[in-house]
C-alpha cells in the first residue's frame, strides 16, 4: 500500500469529519458561526454529518470521494484496500464520540499553546536556505519546477 | 514507493538547529511533503477544481492596456448589435448588485508567520524557510505588525474589532502554497461590520456614497507561478514557482453587495487604496498586484428583492479596468435577460480581457467550493487587549473622508477637495503650507498647478523634491504683496523644487525682486520709448495695440521683474500724456 496515499486519505478523513465535531466534545455547541453573505461552507456541514455514526457503512463511492478531495487517483484495487481501513477509522471515531465530556469546557483546539507572544516584524533570513532548497524535488534555475498548474482554469 | 527515500532526505536535510517541538505538531503536518510529491508526480494529481489565489497568475495574461481599445468598440458593436439597439430601453429596467473582495498585501518587513523578509522583487526563492515552505515540524508565529495593521484598517473602516479571533486552514491544492492549505480566518475574522464613505468624481456627476464592509480578515498570500501565462501558448507541461511571496501577509476586505455601477465599484476600490496608503499599511499598487479585487456582479429587475445569479470577475489591474469590466458584465447580463436567455447567466468566474475589452468564462462553479475550513492547530487565538485597540485608534491619521469634509468646510470646491485629498503626501504638504500662513486658494492652485505638473513631468512625488511647505508659503506671500511678479514666482518655484532653500534667499541671490519703484519704472519707460520712436509715432496715430509691444519690451529689459500693474499705469500716462 502506498503510504503517501494513505496519509492523504487520512487527512481527508479528518477534513470530512469536520473540525468542530472532531475537536469539540460531544453535546457542546459548535463555536460561534460567522454568518456571511459569501458562499462559505464549513466542513462540519453536509458530508461530515453522514459519517458521524459509528455504524456508518463506508462504501467504495465514499473512498473515491475522499480520493478526489485529496487530489489523488486510486486504482480499483486500492479502493478495495482502503475501504476496510477507513471503516475501521470510523469505528474509532465512534468510540471517541462515546466519551462523556459533560464537565469539559469546549475548545477549538488542544489548548497547550499558551499565550505565545507575537513575533516582532524583524527580518531574519533563514540560514540553511540553500540546503533546504537543494531538497526540492526538481528545480529550474532559481525556480521550483512543478507540473503545469491551473491548466483547466486558464484554458 | 519511490518517493519515500526523498521524504527522508528532506527531513534529514533540515538544519540541526531546527527543532520538532511536539509530536502533536508533527502529526498534524504530514501534508507539505505529500503535496510536494503530488506535485512532483503528475499522475497523482487529478483535475484541480479551483484556484482561489489564481489572481497572481492572471495578471500576467494582460495585454498592454489601451493599445487595442478601439478594436473592442468594433468588436462589441458587431457582437452585440442586436442587443445594443434595445439596450437603451432595457438597461434602466435593471439594477446591478455588486460586491467586492479585495486582497491587500501588507507592507510589513517580514512574512505573516515566519521571519523571512517580504520585500518585493527579490531573487526568486531567496526569501524562504521551513515555515513558508511548509516543512514538517515547524511552528508558525504570527507577526505582531499584521495584527496592528489589521486593527488599524478595521478601525479606519469603522468596523467592530473582535478581541478574540482565530486562524483556520483553508484547503488549497497548488504548488504556489506548498503547505496544501492557506492560513486564513474563517468564522471569526479580526474585524467585521464596517463601512466606507466616498465622494464620486464631480465630472461624473458627483455624489456621496456609503458602502458596507462585511468583514476584514488576516491571511497569507501564495507564491508566484512564473510561467503560467506563457504556458498557455508554449504548451510546456511545467510551471515555475517562486515562493518569495508565499506567506506574505494579506488583509481580505469583503464588502456588502452595496454597489450598483462600475463607477461606484471602481471608486470603492480607489477609496480603499487611499485608505491603506493613508494608514501606511500597504502601497495598494494594483499593477504590482499589491491590491487585487475580485468582483461579484448580478443583475435584477428594478424592484425585485431577490438577487440574480452572481458572476465573479477577476483579472482587473486598474480602477478603470474594473469599471469597464463591470459595466460590460452588467450589459452582458441585461442583454441576456432582454433576449429571454436569463438562464444562460450561470454561476461562474469570468476573466476580464484587457485586449478585447470583455469578460470571458474562466471556469464554472459547480456547486460551492469545498474549502473544508479547519481550525489552525499551530496558532493560538489572536487575543487583543482593549488598550491596544485604543492605542491604535489614537494613532490613526486623519482619514481621507475626514480630510475631504474638512477641506469642504474650508470653502474649497469639491473638485479641488478630491484632488488634494487623493494623495496622502500631497494633502499633508498642502496642510503644512496652510499652517505656514499661505492663502488657501492660492496654495491649492500652486499645488494642483505648477507643482503637480512638475512632479508629473519629473516622475517624482512631493516627498522627492526639495521644496518645503514653508518655502512655498513664503513664495506665495511674496507674490501676494508684490515683492515678486507671478511670472518670476514660477521661476523661483522651479529653483525651490530643485535646490530647496527659502524663496527669499533665491529672489535676493538672483536679484529677482520686483521693480516697484515708480521713478525707476518711469526711467525705464522713457528709455524704451526713446529707443522705438517709429512705434511711438504709430501709437499716437491710433495704433493702440502697440501698448502690448512696449509692455513686452519693458518686461524683456527688466528680465520680467517689473511690476506689471505699475508699468502699465506709467506707460499709458507717458504714451497718452506727452
Ligand atoms: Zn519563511
Amino acid at each position: 500500500m502506498h503510504i503517501l496515499r494513505e496519509m492523504m486519505m487520512l487527512r481527508e478523513m479528518m477534513m470530512l469529519r469536520g473540525s468542530s465535531k472532531l475537536l469539540l466534545p460531544i453535546g457542546t455547541a459548535p463555536p460561534r458561526h460567522w454568518s456571511t453573505k459569501r458562499h462559505m461552507q464549513c466542513c462540519s456541514s453536509s458530508s461530515s454529518s453522514s459519517f458521524s455514526s459509528p455504524h456508518y457503512k463506508f462504501e467504495p463511492s465514499d473512498v473515491l470521494q475522499l480520493a478526489e478531495k485529496a487530489s489523488i487517483k486510486l486504482t480499483p484495487k486500492e479502493v478495495e484496500e482502503f475501504q476496510p481501513k477507513l471503516q475501521q477509522l470510523i469505528g474509532w471515531f465512534g468510540q471517541l464520540q462515546e466519551v462523556d465530556l459533560d464537565s469539559v469546557l469546549p475548545a477549538l483546539r488542544a489548548d497547550n499553546l499558551g499565550h505565545r507572544p507575537l513575533r516582532e516584524d524583524v527580518p531574519i533570513p533563514f540560514k540553511d536556505r540553500d540546503a533546504m532548497f537543494a531538497a526540492v524535488p526538481e528545480v529550474e534555475g532559481p525556480f521550483v519546477k512543478v507540473p503545469k498548474i491551473l491548466k483547466e482554469n486558464l484554458e | 514507493m519511490g518517493e519515500l527515500p526523498l521524504c527522508q532526505r528532506m527531513l534529514l536535510s533540515l538544519p540541526s538547529s531546527f527543532r520538532v517541538s511536539h509530536s502533536y505538531w508533527r502529526s498534524q503536518r504530514p501534508l507539505p511533503l505529500l503535496s510536494l510529491h503530488l506535485l512532483r508526480n503528475p499522475s497523482l494529481t487529478s483535475a484541480s477544481p479551483f484556484s482561489l489565489l489564481g489572481y497572481c497568475h492572471l495578471s500576467s495574461l494582460n495585454a498592454a492596456p489601451g493599445v487595442r481599445r478601439s478594436k473592442f468598440r468594433a468588436h462589441v458593436a458587431t457582437d452585440e448589435v442586436r442587443s445594443t439597439v434595445s439596450m437603451d430601453t432595457l438597461l434602466p429596467q435593471f439594477e446591478a448588485v455588486i460586491g467586492i473582495e479585495t486582497h491587500v498585501q501588507l507592507s510589513t518587513d517580514t512574512k505573516a508567520f515566519c521571519s523571512c523578509p517580504s520585500q518585493y522583487g527579490a531573487e526568486p526563492n531567496s526569501n524562504i524557510c521551513p515555515i513558508c515552505m511548509g516543512l514538517p515540524g515547524c511552528l508558525p508565529v504570527l507577526n505582531a505588525k499584521v495584527v496592528e495593521y489589521a486593527v488599524k484598517l478595521g478601525l479606519a473602516l469603522g468596523a467592530k474589532i473582535n478581541l478574540d479571533s482565530k486562524f483556520d486552514r483553508k484547503q488549497y491544492f497548488y504548488a504556489d502554497l506548498p503547505k496544501g492549505y492557506q492560513i486564513s480566518q474563517f468564522d471569526i475574522p479580526i474585524a467585521s461590520n464596517g463601512s466606507i464613505e466616498l465622494d464620486l468624481p464631480v465630472e461624473l456627476g458627483g455624489g456621496h456614497r456609503r458602502f458596507g464592509i462585511t468583514r476584514i480578515h488576516m491571511e497569507e498570500d501564495a507564491g508566484k507561478l512564473v510561467h503560467a501565462g506563457g504556458d498557455r501558448l508554449s504548451g510546456s507541461p511545467y510551471s515555475q514557482v517562486d515562493l518569495n511571496r508565499a506567506g506574505v501577509p494579506l488583509l481580505e476586505v469583503v464588502s456588502e453587495p452595496d454597489m450598483r455601477t462600475g463607477l461606484e465599484a471602481a471608486e470603492y476600490a480607489a477609496e480603499l487604496q487611499r485608505l491603506v496608503r493613508y494608514l501606511g499599511i500597504s502601497n495598494g499598487n494594483m499593477q504590482e498586484g499589491s491590491m487585487r479585487c475580485d468582483v461579484n456582479v448580478s443583475v435584477r429587475k428594478k424592484g425585485d428583492e431577490k438577487f440574480g445569479t452572481k458572476v465573479e470577475i477577476k483579472n482587473m489591474n486598474s480602477f478603470s479596468a474594473m469599471q469597464r469590466a463591470i459595466d460590460f458584465e452588467i450589459s452582458r447580463q441585461v442583454s441576456l435577460h432582454g433576449e429571454g436567455q436569463a438562464s444562460k447567466i450561470v454561476q461562474e468566474t469570468r476573466l476580464w480581457e484587457e485586449g478585447s475589452q470583455r469578460t470571458i468564462t474562466m471556469r464554472l462553479k459547480e456547486g460551492l467550493a469545498d474549502y473544508r475550513y479547519f481550525p489552525e492547530p499551530d496558532l493560538p487565538n489572536v487575543v487583543i487587549e482593549k488598550a491596544f485597540v485604543d492605542e491604535m485608534c489614537s494613532s490613526l491619521p486623519e482619514l481621507p473622508n475626514e480630510k475631504r469634509r474638512r477641506y469642504e468646510g474650508m470653502g474649497l470646491s469639491m473638485q479641488d477637495v478630491l484632488i488634494l485629498a487623493n494623495d496622502y503626501d500631497i494633502s499633508r504638504f498642502f496642510d503644512e503650507v496652510l499652517t505656514a500662513g499661505a492663502d488657501l486658494k492660492l496654495a491649492a492652485n500652486w499645488i494642483m498647478g505648477d507643482i503637480a505638473a512638475y512632479l508629473k513631468n519629473e516622475k517624482m512625488t512631493v516627498n522627492d523634491v526639495n521644496l518645503t511647505p514653508e518655502a512655498l508659503a513664503e513664495l506665495i506671500l511674496m507674490i501676494q504683496n508684490g515683492t515678486i511678479s507671478g511670472k518670476i514666482g514660477k521661476e523661483v518655484l522651479v529653483d525651490l523644487l530643485r535646490e530647496g532653500g527659502s524663496a527669499k534667499s533665491i529672489v535676493e541671490a538672483k536679484g529677482l525682486l520686483q521693480i516697484s519703484d515708480p521713478l525707476t519704472i518711469a526711467a525705464m519707460v522713457d528709455k524704451v520709448l526713446a529707443e522705438n520712436p517709429k512705434q511711438v509715432e504709430e501709437y499716437k496715430s491710433g495704433k493702440k495695440k502697440l501698448q502690448g509691444f512696449f509692455g513686452g519690451q519693458l518686461m524683456k529689459a527688466s528680465g520680467g521683474k517689473i511690476n506689471p500693474t505699475l508699468m502699465n499705469k506709467i506707460l499709458l500716462e507717458k504714451l497718452n500724456g506727452n
